[in-house]
């Protein structure tokens, strides 16, 4: 049913800022140890 | 509960109602019914579908979750952003192309009406149950905590959502929950602002995640690979994929959120916002918890959370033992404070050795605690079989109302009820449609007017509403309903996502296929289920892949018996 993907530059910016946010759990976590 | 309290919490659900009525009346045709006459703007729908997934238990469980095991439970929600992704790219555009007010309406065009009546049908069952829970669940810690009956409650809020939801259908729920979320997040930031103000003195925000961190609430990833770890980095952007596909793509609740989006475009930068957001979102009100971890290292806690629970023990022989541990309980807490006293001291003087023994001493003490804990649950259980030890439920609603100011209790108590009617009325609103068009309309020989359907689906609506209250005025008849509901819900997910992935990733396989397959995988999955297979969370992917794999084989089956026979002058 879908012949082709159409990648728009916000999915990129909700992956790279879903990753932001787990580096930052990680500093909160590792600094708060 | 003062007059001021009371005012807030009355004015703000009244006025909800109120609006969603004032604001969607006169809906005349279908696609203004169900669609929301399909106008609906990219934060409204970001804001409905955040809004439809945050139920009261939210707000009320997860600060608990945090409180007792600390924020590891937002790595659940890791698989959500790319479940988003893989929704906008490949479920929006075939339901917009195809232009269904229904997901299940996608199955009819693309394998057979059987298909489309089956996925419907499960979906009836499951989110008709789980409405009722949606209204069941803080009705029944509500009324613990505050003596008001479990009944009134249940219905009270069954006939708010009921009012705007049959009036005003889809606009009205995503009007409603515009208000809804502004009230739950303004509640929440307030309540963690004053959490922190409640604070001794010397304890900034930076040293009570230090605190934090020194009980381990901030062990917020966890890469274990051990699949018997609930929840690790790993099982969210697996496990935590597949419900997010199947909650977000296939489930008419959420679906018909984003259907309502005026282009594509706007129905895609919905679920992008719910992929920026949910994760913070999340983290913040786990944050919220791990404050008032903080907060009652300082100030008394009850050894169990639930006072129905502590009721139960204290009225049956074994109060005497129970006394004794609370007064454990209470030396432990004397204890406690010294220790998080030292260790703050130890923190502004920067002196390593006795950070890390004051930190020791705190990790003793939260182990016997904990001891103190469980071994009082098992005692309320001894006493009571049928009461919920487990009180995670209960420990931020216990703060609210011993420790908020005097307006503050009615505007959180506004923002559960808030989060208890936002999810219903999406469920309503989901189940009526699924009724009328899915089934009512679609087996209906004559075409009758838009009206006449309009009509249906409020009627519906309606019906689905009464079953909801009824539901969750019977579920404290039955044990662990809420459990229950979690494991129908991740029984037929798995089925549904697969055939929903087989419409649009296999060509190859048709509607009988497709039909039978997912027949055979529901009765293997619920035996699966029963014969305790593998941990319920992963009954989604196993459903989901066995579905797929099944229709394939008897695809290719069908096809074979479907050949000609090969004749002698052919060869």
């Amino acid at each position: 049913m879908q012949d082709k993907f159409d990648w728009k530059k916000e999915y990129t910016a909700v992956l790279i800022l879903n990753v932001i946010y787990i580096v930052i759990f990680y500093f909160i976590m590792t600094l708060n140890k | 509960m003062g007059v001021l309290d009371w005012s807030i919490l009355v004015g703000t659900l009244l006025f909800i109602v109120g609006y969603g009525v004032w604001k969607t009346r006169g809906s005349k045709n279908v696609n203004d019914y169900v669609l929301g006459g399909s106008e609906a703007k990219w934060w409204t729908i970001g804001l409905s579908v955040m809004a439809t997934q945050a139920s009261a238990i939210t707000f009320l469980s997860t600060p608990g979750q945090a409180f007792h095991d600390g924020m590891g439970f937002v790595q659940f929600y890791f698989g959500l952003p790319l479940a988003m992704i893989i929704i906008c790219i490949v479920f929006i555009p075939i339901y917009h192309r195809l232009k269904v007010y229904t997901a299940y309406e996608l199955l009819e065009n693309r394998f057979d009406l059987k298909t489309r009546t089956l996925t419907a049908f499960l979906f009836l069952i499951q989110r008709g149950l789980s409405a009722g829970i949606t209204i069941y669940a803080p009705s029944i810690i509500l009324s613990a905590v505050l003596g008001w009956d479990l009944w009134t409650l249940n219905i009270i809020i069954g006939i708010l959502v009921i009012i705007y939801t049959v009036s005003g259908g889809t606009k009205a729920v995503s009007v409603t929950q515009k208000q809804q979320m502004f009230i739950i997040m303004a509640g929440m930031f307030v309540a963690f602002f004053f959490i922190l103000g409640y604070l001794p003195n010397d304890i900034t925000f930076s040293k009570a995640l230090k605190i934090a961190g020194a009980s381990n609430k901030l062990d917020i990833l966890n890469f274990d690979l051990n699949t018997n770890t609930r929840y690790t980095f790993w099982s969210g952007i697996t496990g935590g994929l597949f419900l997010a596909l199947a909650y977000f793509g296939t489930d008419q609740s959420q679906v018909q959120r984003y259907l309502s989006g005026k282009s594509i475009r706007e129905s895609q930068m919905g679920l992008i916002f719910n992929g920026i957001l949910k994760i913070p979102m999340q983290f913040f009100i786990l944050l919220v918890g791990v404050m008032v971890f903080v907060f009652y290292q300082y100030n008394s806690s009850p050894l169990n959370f639930n006072p129905a629970a502590t009721n139960a023990v204290m009225q049956s022989p074994l109060a005497n033992d129970y006394k004794i541990l609370e007064e454990g309980h209470l030396e432990l807490e004397v204890e406690k404070k010294m220790a998080q006293n030292r260790y703050s001291a130890a923190l502004d003087l920067k002196e390593y050795d006795a950070t890390e023994e004051a930190k020791q001493d705190i990790i003793s003490i939260n182990k016997k605690e904990r001891y103190n804990r469980d071994a009082a649950k098992a005692m309320i259980q001894k006493a009571d079989n049928n009461i919920e030890t487990n009180d995670k439920d209960y420990v931020f609603i216990h703060f609210i109302l011993n420790y908020l100011p005097k307006g503050l209790v009615g505007l959180l108590l506004a923002v559960i009820l808030s989060a208890a009617m936002s999810s219903t009325a999406s469920e309503l609103n989901a189940l009526g449609t699924i009724t009328a068009l899915d089934l009512y309309k679609r087996y209906r020989i004559s075409g009758l007017t838009d009206e006449h359907y309009v009509k249906i689906s409020k009627l519906f609506t309606l019906l689905w509403g009464i079953v909801a209250i009824i539901i969750a005025c019977a579920a404290n008849l039955f044990d662990n309903l809420i459990q229950l509901v979690n494991i129908i819900g991740s029984i037929f997910y798995g089925n549904v996502l697969g055939i929903f992935l087989i419409a649009f990733f296999f060509k190859y396989i048709k509607g009988n296929g497709v039909f039978v397959a997912a027949i055979i995988t529901q009765i293997i999955v619920i035996i699966g289920y029963k014969y305790d297979w593998m941990s319920y969370l992963w009954l989604n992917a196993f459903g989901c892949g066995l579905v797929i794999t099944l229709a394939y084989i008897l695809e290719g089956f069908d096809r074979l018996l479907k050949k000609p026979p090969i004749k002698p002058e052919d060869l």
